[in-house]
């Protein structure tokens, strides 16, 4: 057990995983020799050879499509897409190809593949290279998706997304590659699909989040306790499958809801979530639940980056009045 | 055994809304054979050939040359002449063609339910405020809203259940009006629709009764004697203090009729103080208070108790506490004139004791015929609690002590 | 001082063929035995037996819209009949019933599929192929893929991915090409040029003179076939296959033929195809060419042709009667095999639908 940073401890898995299964293979743009454009890979290709660990060409659509032969052909690959912002390039392998193959040949396919995409702001990245496009491949039946906020999740959801016969979408926060440090254990160990995590425990109003906004998550939440307000702070970790038993716990609890989503307002994950929860907790509900999120417009450069993803002041304010709001 | 096809014009070209008939290949009598041609329509991508879709008899044409047809149409009936095969047994039913531009199905114009007229102003309130209120039998037209916007706020409801506001209750006589000569509508509102609610609530309890008659001339006479000391101070005593008392005793012995049962988690709480409520009639329906460990109270305390908590009762004056909590209730239809009935558990109660008029009777008094004043007690039990021996030693606990009413004054 | 280019300024290579237009064998040796050929004959007129029938069944409503192999039967059978049914790989697309068929899927789960019920889509374990592809070209990436993939684990299979030459201008076909190269993966990318895609003839499609020698640009081998000769076609992707599997690399195979049929039964092909060229195209028909081969060798006539016509019917007529009896698909069609592990809302959608509906579940 030690403290690492998420991308150590991604990298960590990775190596770990590669050693007691040779059918694993990471396939991707600068994963070999560079080791990953953020090291995410580093070393990999040195210890485990060219045919594992392989430079593909600058080409997303073959990178996940011949991926998706490679697993076909029973082995076990790792895609990485640089960027997901650069997924759309890749998108029609993906949302028609990879989460259809086993329904389409019901059942005799399986894609036992993991596609790793960083995403996320904060980092003043050019065009494309923050978006957070989630939404678009949470709606794409047949295909989980993951966003770990925390070294620990990390390293313990990328193994179980790599066991999986399902293929999943593993999401790594930009932000936290090197910002997020937590303990993490030295052994494999895995962490389950489909179960949040309580990030902070509170009484008087659920912050639901996943990946980078956690954090900031965290951090309004302790400036909301000085203000006598208690938030309990959801890492939902997993958002296909979701854990909806988890946000039924809480949202019981506390009565009040504020969803922090990275991603523009209309049609984000935070909509998904807003829909459950009335239906699923309508008569706990005190009072209409919050999407704090970007606003429906591109993700703009790097000098106007602050004042589009939802900071910690906006929540402060928004989940406070949300508290105040009469029942 | 042949079977008739009812063959349709299908979607032939990915979107096709409709075709014309260009032209029939066979006429009635003949036989086809699977997949030979029979019409010829055109559509606005191209003409085609419809084959047949079975071998038979073409029985019937049901378009003609000309007819411009949608998608889902009759074209023919054919006796089919073999076995039909699964895919097309949709086409044996006789079933009417489906129209084209789909006929939207009829709306029908948004009912409002008989009887219950919308509110003006919808109460504006939350959805936790709105389960409370419902929880509480506090019904939201009726309560005013301290929040922004006229919001019912939980405080709000939580007042209203004790709620002293004259408007309130004067807005709870919702006159009824007038809608056709000899009908008159009353809108359920206020206590009245409480009540209702909790009636229809213990309709679920499965009632078990047990009917006795008592010699009432000693508790009388008792009666009797004490009322003197009542009447010094101005009040009167009735027989319902010792129809408590009794109870009350009664009950001691017999906890498993001091309690109140959750049929959701399935469990029994069994109490050991008696929270009393006695059944109150006022002006605007049947109130319950309750007297909180009405053990501690002597005959003389439980009829004040009882005169000031109907008094508050009746002019909507009780507070929460001394409306709610009640593990027993009595109630006494003797003082309107019944003789007996059948009293309704309150829930979430188990039991109901119900006393009816004393009057003159004849009994058999050791072996002679004498003029008595007997006193019908009847006690409604829920079956899922108590068994009829447990409700038959109960009420003749009741029924004991009431023979020897002296019993009654001693202390706990 | 000259500038180094390139220019495709090298003559125009006609297609390689074996046969002649009416079906004489030129002076080699013939690339596949007579019984060979007979087997393969079988399976276009099975193709054209189940394509005529598919047709008739669209019009009366019982298949959804269907694209026939007609006039292109000696292109599919002749590459079919170069595989290994036990270690190769088919990556259709979806005009290559016979490969299918000959490959192990069964027929009346093609049938059920293209009666709109997903159980079609149901492979045997042991069958080595992808489900048909109706997004073009997506299964071109796949099929290089799995080749790499083969060939990463030692295994001496090949796989052949069939695709159009409307396909061919997709993303997907060119960043294939390029990886196949790269990797050397034994892949067969069979381009089957029939001259239109949907409505758009083959000189809209791309302004190269032919689509095999676009595999000079990714450091590929391409050829050039007469795709209606199914000798010629055999042979050479027999060749391709011995190549792949020796490990050296992938071929690009443009097999030139026609499309005589429609797109699909959506199609009215009237409305843009020239009459006279289609009909000498039809004269050129596949299945008459080799029909006369095998004459011109003394083992063909009109009682054979029969035979043989018949007994396709009757197989035909089998699978149908499987698929038309097979129960309609209750509400569980949807739900099953979306996952390895489906998500609990997922199930529990499919137990409404079932209360609804029906279902099993």
């Amino acid at each position: 057990m030690s403290e690492k940073t998420m991308i150590e401890a991604i990298r960590e898995c990775l190596t770990q995983e590669m050693q007691v299964d040779n059918r694993v293979v990471v396939i991707g743009e600068d994963v070999g020799v560079l080791g990953g454009v953020f090291r995410a890979t580093d070393g990999l290709q040195a210890k485990f050879g060219k045919e594992r660990v392989v430079d593909m060409p600058l080409a997303e659509g073959v990178i996940v499509g011949s991926g998706i032969g490679l697993a076909i052909s029973g082995l076990r690959p790792v895609i990485e897409l640089q960027f997901l912002g650069f997924g759309h390039q890749a998108f029609h392998q993906i949302g028609q190809q990879v989460a259809r193959l086993r329904y389409r040949s019901q059942g005799r396919h399986s894609l036992p593949l993991v596609i790793r995409s960083p995403f996320g702001g904060g980092v003043r990245t050019p065009e494309l290279h923050s978006d957070a496009f989630e939404a678009f491949y949470t709606h794409t039946p047949g295909l989980k998706v993951v966003a770990p906020a925390t070294a620990y999740d990390a390293k313990g959801l990328l193994a179980e997304a790599m066991a999986s016969d399902d293929p999943v979408l593993f999401l790594e926060p930009l932000k936290g590659y090197r910002l997020t440090k937590d303990e993490v254990p030295d052994e494999r160990y895995r962490v389950p699909l489909g179960k949040l995590r309580v990030a902070q425990v509170g009484t008087d109003v659920t912050l639901i989040a996943w990946s980078a906004a956690v954090n900031v998550a965290q951090r309004a939440a302790d400036e909301l306790a000085a203000q006598g307000i208690s938030v309990e702070v959801l890492d939902l970790r997993s958002l296909n499958p979701l854990d909806i038993p988890g946000i039924k716990e809480s949202v019981s609890k506390t009565g009040r809801v504020a969803i922090l989503q990275e991603a523009p307002l209309t049609g984000g994950f935070g909509s998904e979530l807003v829909a459950t929860i009335q239906q699923e907790c309508f008569y706990d509900l005190q009072c209409p639940m919050i999407r704090i999120s970007a606003p429906d417009t591109p993700y703009p450069l790097g000098g106007v980056e602050d004042l589009y993803i939802p900071d910690v002041d906006r929540i402060v304010a928004e989940v406070g009045a949300l508290a105040r709001t009469s029942a | 055994m042949s079977q008739i096809v009812d063959y349709k014009l299908a979607d032939v070209g990915e979107g096709i809304a409709e075709a014309e008939v260009i032209e029939w290949l066979v006429a009635v009598g003949d036989s086809v054979s699977e997949d030979q041609p029979v019409i010829v329509i055109e559509t606005d991508k191209s003409q085609i050939e419809i084959p047949a879709p079975v071998s038979g008899k073409v029985l019937e044409l049901c378009v003609v040359a000309g007819d411009v047809l949608a998608v889902g149409a009759s074209l023919m009936k054919i006796e089919a002449s073999g076995e039909i095969t699964n895919d097309i047994s949709s086409h044996v039913s006789h079933s009417t063609p489906s129209l084209s531009s789909a006929t939207a199905t009829e709306h029908s114009v948004a009912d409002s339910s008989p009887g219950v007229r919308a509110t003006d102003i919808r109460p504006l309130a939350s959805p936790s405020t709105r389960r409370l209120a419902a929880t509480l039998g506090v019904s939201l037209e009726n309560v005013l809203g301290s929040g922004p916007n006229g919001q019912i706020t939980a405080d709000d409801v939580q007042a209203a259940v004790t709620s002293k506001v004259d408007i309130q209750s004067a807005s709870q006589k919702v006159a009824p009006t007038t809608v056709e000569p000899g009908v008159t509508v009353i809108p359920l509102r206020g206590l009245r629709r409480q009540i209702a609610a909790s009636m229809s609530e213990a309709l679920t309890i499965p009632h078990i009764l047990e009917f006795k008659e008592i010699d009432a001339t000693a508790l009388l006479a008792l009666r009797s004697d004490l009322s003197k000391d009542f009447e010094a101070l101005g009040q009167k005593l009735s027989v319902t203090p010792f129809l408590m008392r009794a109870c009350v005793l009664a009950l001691a012995k017999h906890k498993t009729f001091n309690a109140r049962f959750d049929s959701q988690v399935a469990e029994i709480a069994q109490f050991e103080n008696v929270n009393l409520g006695f059944a109150t009639a006022t002006d605007d329906g049947l109130i319950v208070p309750v007297i909180q460990n009405a053990q501690k109270f002597s005959i003389k305390e439980l009829s004040q108790e009882t005169d000031n908590l109907a008094a508050l009762a009746k002019s909507r004056k009780a507070s929460v506490d001394q409306l709610s909590g009640g593990t027993f209730t009595l109630t006494n239809f003797g003082s309107f004139g019944t003789w007996l009935g059948t009293p309704i558990i309150h829930a979430p109660e188990v039991a109901i004791a119900g006393f009816g008029r004393i009057t003159e009777k004849v009994l058999a008094v050791d072996g002679i015929p004498t003029v008595r004043m007997v006193l019908p007690i009847v006690v409604a039990a829920d079956h899922r609690v108590n068994d009829g021996a447990h409700l038959g030693a109960f009420v003749s606990e009741i029924a004991d002590l009431l023979l020897r009413p002296l019993s009654l004054l001693e202390n706990k | 001082m000259s500038i180094s280019r390139f220019l495709p300024d090298f003559a125009p290579i006609a297609p390689f063929s074996r046969l002649s237009e009416s079906g004489i064998l030129d002076s080699g040796s013939a690339p596949m035995s007579d019984a060979a050929v007979l087997e393969a004959l079988r399976y276009m007129v099975l193709t054209r037996v189940f394509d005529d029938k598919a047709t008739s069944l669209q019009r009366q409503g019982r298949f959804g819209t269907f694209s026939s192999v007609r006039g292109q039967e000696a292109s599919v059978v002749g590459a079919a009949t170069a595989l290994d049914p036990k270690k190769d790989w088919i990556v259709p697309q979806y005009r290559e019933f016979p490969a299918l068929i000959r490959h192990g899927y069964p027929m009346e789960n093609f049938a059920l599929y293209f009666m709109g019920n997903p159980k079609g889509g149901t492979i045997p374990p042991d069958v080595n192929m992808l489900p048909m592809q109706i997004s073009l070209a997506a299964q071109i990436p796949q099929a290089t893929g799995l080749a790499w993939g083969l060939k990463m684990q030692g295994s001496d299979g090949v796989v052949i991915t069939f695709f159009g030459d409307g396909a061919s201008s997709e993303g997907d076909f060119h960043e294939s090409l390029n990886l196949a190269g790269i990797t050397k993966a034994p892949v067969i990318f069979f381009l089957q040029n029939n001259g239109w895609a949907i409505s758009t003839p083959r000189e809209s499609q791309t302004a190269a003179r032919s689509f095999a020698e676009r595999a000079i640009g990714y450091g590929v081998e391409g050829v050039i076939v007469d795709g209606n000769d199914l000798l010629a076609v055999h042979e050479v992707t027999t060749r391709a296959v011995a190549k792949a599997r020796a490990g050296e690399g992938p071929t690009l195979i443009e097999s030139v033929t026609y499309r005589t049929g429609a797109h699909n039964t959506a199609d009215d092909p009237s409305r843009y195809i020239d009459q006279q060229e289609l009909e000498k195209w039809q004269q050129k028909d596949p299945v008459l060419r080799i029909e006369n081969y095998l004459r011109s060798k003394g083992i063909w006539n009109e009682q054979l042709a029969k035979e043989m016509h018949d007994s396709c019917a009757e197989q035909v007529d089998v699978a149908m009667n499987i698929a038309r009896n097979t129960p309609l698909a209750t509400s569980d069609a949807i739900f099953d095999h979306v996952y390895a592990e489906p998500p609990q809302r997922m199930l529990d959608q499919q137990a409404d639908w079932a209360k609804r509906n029906g279902g099993a579940v």
